[in-house]
């Protein structure tokens, strides 16, 4: 009966999977797309953005910040799947229903969020507010990030701050978005800095000779920048634990069909890797399966081990790759099999693929206590997504049956040999006593 | 048989007898030294005295013990053996089936204490301190606590 209950629910849950991932063709955490853009912002100078994300089967719904009915929830579920937030120049809050707070529950709830800073103006409160609970500290109002070495000469030939960056330096997260190293990145905007959150991490950062400065101060006195050089963040993400990921950006401009079809830009294809990644449609792995089981055994996942055996552990892992999912390979999965501390930490090696998953196995033996342990594998590597899975099985101490024998262990036969030799010899002086006869009873008796 | 009680009765009663026709097996020192009454002792017994003394014993032991206490001594000898050779080993080799071990070397142990009292119980000798225990007894009872020894040591060396 519970077999066939489960096999139901495994039906189930098969079904729900693939309507699901018929609903989400490209990215893998859904498709109904929130932009909000504000009045003072044209649609058309971000066609090109806009156009792409349409492309992968983003479903957008473009609405004002001002906008009365917009709500990240309706009926205490997350209303989109995903949110691009553009900063308002004109006005003064973005609204009851984007402060931080809702924005946090949105990220929390597992909803990503992608924030385009306008170039204009940083320092709205609640989006403030919001990336300072993500750790990233906003500039001030009015503030220009500068390089006096690394400019383009055609649109700011006094004030140098539109600014070229290089993505063989600058582009610090490079693996991720996979930007073409000989174009360049048209900029212009201000910058932040990065706070200690250690789920924080940088995309983009600015050269060295860059800094933040104040246009409004004059020029000399900056001599205090707001920040200054490799300190200056440009593009920073963070993933929350629930895996939910925010893209902040510190200036929209840099997404602008502008920005796109100038020569040698690298932007187009930038913008495309933020929001792949943002919007979970790269750096996704998923773990399928874990299994744990005697070596050379059937039986999966028993509740109990024995000490002192040999114990295999499987786990599957794929990779959200396009629109399907294909084996992720890796070197650095590891295992640790843990009472209160790690007893073992194992390297996992990939034994080959399995469907659409990658399996990492490893066979150890467990350690000589007994006690409650976990099989914990926690995969957590800066841009791809979090696997943390734990199973805890008892290793109890060996039955009083399960020892080996003596005559099973061949250093014993030196002492199962005396033992006969002594018992052989015994039995031969017992039939020497009894016949050995009373040698000098007589006389004995005679006395 | 006769002549060793003798030597032993005397002894018992005065250990100044000298006229006691063989040297007693137990008291070797006292007989060698009061047979020449008359010459000196020396201070420091020499290495050619020793083995005298060692020889005289071992000879007086040939002759005068009963054979079934030779028999028991050999035993009791060979047990000794069996378990110094299992202790070397356990040291050379280690431990590990230390029930093994133990039960080994404890049923020599055991074996030989079994023997040493069939030895004082059998022994004429001791005939006045056991008077209700004969010889016969005393064998009766080492076979049955031997069993006893055989069947816990077979028992624990698995």
């Amino acid at each position: 009966m519970a077999l066939f209950l489960r096999r139901i629910m495994l039906m189930l849950s098969i079904a729900f999977v693939a309507l699901v991932s018929i609903a989400t063709a490209l990215s893998t955490s859904g498709s109904k797309l929130l932009v909000v853009l504000d009045p003072s912002i044209k649609k058309e100078d971000y066609s090109i953005f806009f156009d792409d994300l349409k492309d992968r089967d983003f479903d957008l719904d473009f609405r004002t910040s001002n906008d009365p009915n917009l709500s990240l929830f309706s009926f205490g579920e997350r209303a989109y799947d995903q949110v691009i937030l553009t900063l308002p120049p004109t006005q003064k809050a973005l609204g009851p229903n984007l402060l931080a707070k809702p924005l946090l529950e949105f990220m929390t709830s597992g909803g990503n969020i992608l924030v385009l800073l306008n170039p204009a103006e940083h320092a709205l409160g609640s989006v403030r507010e919001f990336a300072r609970e993500l750790g990233i500290h906003l500039p001030f109002r009015d503030t220009k990030l500068v390089d006096h070495f690394n400019y383009d000469a055609a649109i700011s030939p006094e004030l140098h701050d539109a600014v070229i960056l290089d993505p063989a330096t600058d582009l610090v997260a490079a693996p991720l978005l996979q930007v073409d190293s000989t174009k360049k990145i048209l900029y212009s905007g201000s910058a932040f800095v990065l706070g200690n959150n250690h789920l924080l991490f940088p995309i983009l950062r600015a050269s060295d000779t860059a800094y933040v400065y104040d246009p409004a101060e004059e020029l000399l006195e900056s001599d205090a920048p707001f920040v200054s050089g490799t300190q200056a963040y440009v593009v920073a993400g963070i993933q929350a634990r629930d895996n939910a990921r925010a893209v902040i950006v510190a200036s929209s401009s840099m997404l602008s069909d502008e920005a796109f079809n100038a020569a040698d830009s690298a932007n187009r294809e930038l913008a495309a890797g933020i929001a792949k990644w943002t919007f979970q449609e790269t750096g996704v792995i998923k773990l399928k399966s874990v299994t744990h089981k005697l070596a050379n055994t059937v039986e999966e996942n028993p509740q109990i081990y024995r000490v002192k055996q040999d114990i295999t552990y499987e786990a599957e892992i794929s990779e959200w790759i396009d629109d399907k999912w294909v084996p992720f390979v890796a070197d650095d999965v590891q295992l640790e099999f843990t009472m209160l501390d790690p007893y073992y930490r194992l390297n996992l090696t990939a034994v080959g693929a399995s469907g659409d998953s990658e399996v990492y196995a490893t066979t150890f033996k467990s350690p000589d206590q007994h006690g409650m342990f976990t099989f914990n594998l926690n995969y957590k590597r800066t841009g791809l997504s979090y696997i943390e899975d734990k199973r805890t099985v008892t290793l109890r101490h060996f039955g009083h049956n399960e020892f080996l024998r003596s005559f099973e262990i061949p250093n014993a036969y030196p002492y199962i040999t005396s033992l006969v030799v002594v018992v052989v010899a015994w039995m031969l002086f017992i039939v020497l006593w009894v016949f050995s006869g009373p040698e000098k009873a007589p006389e004995k008796k005679t006395q | 048989m006769a002549p060793k009680r003798t030597t032993r009765q005397a002894a018992a009663k005065a250990a100044a007898a000298s006229s006691s026709t063989s040297p007693a097996v137990e008291s070797p020192a006292v007989s060698s030294s009061s047979k020449p009454p008359s010459s000196t002792i020396p201070a420091v017994p020499t290495a050619a005295d020793t083995s005298a003394i060692v020889h005289q014993a071992w000879k007086s032991y040939v002759a005068d013990t009963p054979r079934k206490l030779k028999l028991v001594d050999t035993f009791m000898v060979f047990l000794v053996a069996v378990g110094l050779v299992q202790f070397v080993y356990c040291i050379l080799a280690g431990n590990y089936p230390f029930n093994a071990f133990l039960s080994g070397f404890s049923i020599t142990v055991g074996q030989f204490v079994l023997a040493a009292s069939l030895r004082i119980q059998a022994n004429p000798n001791n005939s006045s301190q056991f008077e209700k225990v004969t010889p016969e007894r005393a064998f009766a009872d080492f076979i049955f606590g031997s069993l006893v020894l055989h069947f816990f040591a077979y028992n624990f060396i698995n």
